[in-house]
């Protein structure tokens, strides 16, 4: 396998792109307005190119096959970005499971794979699922959700919480070993973990032999999304052997960057942070406050990846 | 001592059946050793995935033979109650989710068997473990509003653009449309802030489903003598999630209470609270949680109905207050057939 690519040290977020808003859904509803049009998407990533953060995550949102095709047509911009995306949109599996059923919505989104691919599942589904189809039919979920950024360079992929966590609970962890070795080989790039459960995740993927995951998790001041404490996911944080990066570090905009990047001054193992860019004319400045507070996120970014495995 | 762990059955895996076995499977104080599913598809996937997890294809089944300290019933509405009855008869505490059955009617013998032995069960009307909501009431019953004057409440999703497939359209598996599966919700809040309805004027109306309501407008008095509107449709559009938006006037002040904003506005100050605005954000009413799947209100949800098992008494949200959320979902459905005429909310 080809050696897989350091991420980037500062990711540029989605979620105004696509009106998400975890402090307020009028907020939410109010930057979709703001960026129904595609071009002021491109126009924002363009900016964050100029100031150096060349790494943008993005959910499988319905519209993000749009930006993704307007994306791909600015040559200079697209040979620099590199997408993270984020899988599945959870939004669609919530919405259509409510409306047709969660067996319909899956066997509907697998329809809408490549039909070579798909017809090598239906045969085996004939018979019933056994573990290698279910493990074919994750194999095929991913590959859907990853066909809008078909002619993107990708960064790293992650997996969305819902889906991680709930893999959690129901003690389904070795779901995430099949994701991991399909996108690392599928791909060629890190396959991470998003959770709202950092510690019970950590030590359960130690359990499984994994060594360095790659893990994005909530982590601000305010203890915003963050379980089950502060102070156990700072600890977890701090013990070496996982590559995190760290989102809502501004907790939805209610911490101010100094106080907030002040804060994660504290834990140098921070691999790699992601800003949000709802405060558009504030970029420059929060990324500015973000490489003063946490001076090595540049210099990481450059150095060998983390040699990460699952032993068994 | 350790409590021993709580085995629980899980009774439908779509969705919910899910996110509760996630969660009940995660708490330390509970496991899942059973699940039930008619569809062979779920039922594989999940049993040959976890190997540890006794299943079967029907429900009463797994409630009549399996092992079990607590059942959670996730499945299709019109199985609600025959699934709680097995329940009783075996003296097994059950969770079951909302809204609690398709008409009052089905669910009248369950009632009564219920108040007869006080048994551990809730049903799962899970706004109320929603930080927002939490502190709404919270200042509603503090009385910082003085007497209240009305009430407006909506509860909007853009999910329904065509004719939807599956149980929640059909009108027998289902009992009903958005008022019945999502503004119940709603209407559960309310009752729980303000006490029982009285009577409604309701008008139902379908547009994309040919069996169930897409909208439904209603014009609530409540037995204390507050009046006011609810408006509740899945069909609207810009509502990327479900949106709960209350509106409370009191002499004294209003409160505008969403899935994750409390803004209360005083005329004069009330204890702690300042006149003005004061209002408080998703950051600010924040509680972390032992594991967090699909939203920390889940979480809640479960722990609470954990604590009714072992404390052998029925749950935060008993029959009584599910069934008078139903009795006013069907006194809406006869008024709107009669055109809107005022209809008294059973008792």
């Amino acid at each position: 396998m080809t050696a897989i690519e350091p991420i980037d040290p500062i990711i540029a977020g989605h979620n105004s792109f696509f009106g998400v808003d975890h402090l307020s859904q009028t907020r939410g509803a109010e930057k979709a307005e703001k960026f129904a049009n595609v071009e002021n998407i491109v126009g924002v990533l363009r900016l964050c190119d100029d100031i150096g953060v060349s790494a943008v995550m993005m959910s499988t949102h319905p519209r993000a096959a749009e930006v993704s095709r307007v994306l791909a047509a600015q040559s200079e911009l697209v040979s620099r970005i590199r997408i993270y995306p984020l899988v599945p949109y959870i939004q669609k599996y919530v919405r259509g499971s409510n409306e047709k059923g969660l067996a319909n919505l899956i066997f509907d989104t697998l329809g809408q794979a490549p039909l070579g691919q798909r017809l090598a599942l239906m045969l085996k589904g004939g018979k019933g699922v056994m573990h290698n189809d279910l493990e074919q039919m994750l194999r095929l979920l991913l590959d859907v959700e990853l066909l809008p950024f078909k002619n993107l360079k990708l960064g790293a992929v992650f997996l969305h919480d819902a889906l991680t966590d709930l893999a959690l609970g129901l003690g389904l962890e070795h779901i995430l070993t099949i994701y991991r070795r399909h996108v690392e080989e599928t791909y060629g790039v890190q396959a991470g973990l998003t959770t709202k459960n950092l510690p019970l995740l950590r030590d359960r993927l130690e359990a499984m032999g994994w060594t360095n995951p790659l893990v994005m998790a909530s982590l601000n001041a305010a203890g915003f999304y963050v379980n089950p404490s502060l102070e156990q996911c700072a600890e977890t944080v701090r013990r070496p052997g996982l590559d995190f990066v760290a989102m809502s570090t501004l907790a939805s905009g209610h911490l101010h960057p100094d106080e907030a990047y002040r804060y994660l001054g504290q834990f140098p193992e921070i691999r790699s942070v992601v800003v949000g860019m709802s405060r558009r004319e504030h970029l420059e400045e929060t990324v500015q406050t973000l490489r003063q507070h946490l001076p090595w996120l540049d210099n990481r970014g450059r150095e060998e990846p983390c040699p990460s495995e699952i032993r068994e | 001592m350790i409590d021993p762990q709580i085995r629980v059955g899980i009774a439908g895996l779509g969705k919910m059946g899910l996110v509760h076995a996630g969660i009940l499977n995660g708490l330390r104080g509970s496991r899942v050793v059973a699940a039930a599913d008619p569809s062979k598809w779920a039922r594989s996937a999940l049993g040959e995935l976890t190997g540890s997890v006794e299943m079967f294809t029907d429900a009463e089944d797994m409630i009549r033979s399996a092992e079990l300290d607590a059942v959670v019933i996730a499945t299709p509405v019109d199985q609600h109650v025959p699934m709680c009855m097995a329940c009783v008869d075996k003296r097994l505490p059950f969770f079951v989710e909302k809204p609690l059955t398709t008409d009052a009617g089905q669910a009248e013998g369950l009632v009564q068997q219920l108040r007869e032995r006080r048994m551990a069960h809730m049903v799962g009307y899970m706004t109320r473990y929603v930080d927002s909501f939490v502190k709404g009431r919270e200042l509603v019953r503090s009385g910082c509003l003085g007497p209240i004057q009305r009430v407006t409440a909506t509860i909007y999703v853009s999910q329904l653009f065509r004719r939807g497939k599956g149980w929640r359209y059909d009108k027998t598996l289902s009992g009903g449309g958005v008022l019945l599966s999502q503004g119940s919700h709603l209407l559960d809040l309310l009752t729980w802030y303000l006490g029982p309805v009285a009577r409604v004027n309701g008008r139902v109306q379908s547009v994309y489903s040919q069996e169930v309501e897409d909208f439904a407008h209603i014009f609530l008095e409540f037995s204390s003598g507050v009046t006011g509107w609810v408006d509740s449709s899945w069909s609207v559009r810009f509502r990327r999630m479900v949106e709960i938006t209350i509106e409370l006037q009191g002499v004294d002040g209003n409160l505008i209470v969403t899935d994750d904003t409390v803004r209360l506005y005083l005329e004069r100050g009330f204890g702690e609270l300042s006149p003005g605005w004061n209002v408080w954000n998703a950051v600010d009413l924040y509680r972390p949680v032992e594991i967090d799947i699909g939203g920390p209100q889940y979480t809640r949800e479960d722990a609470a109905f954990l604590d009714a098992v072992r404390m052998e008494r029925p749950g935060d949200i008993d029959m009584d207050q599910a069934i008078h959320v139903q009795r006013i979902v069907d006194a809406v459905y006869t008024s709107s057939a009669a055109n809107g005429a005022p209809e008294e909310v059973s008792a």
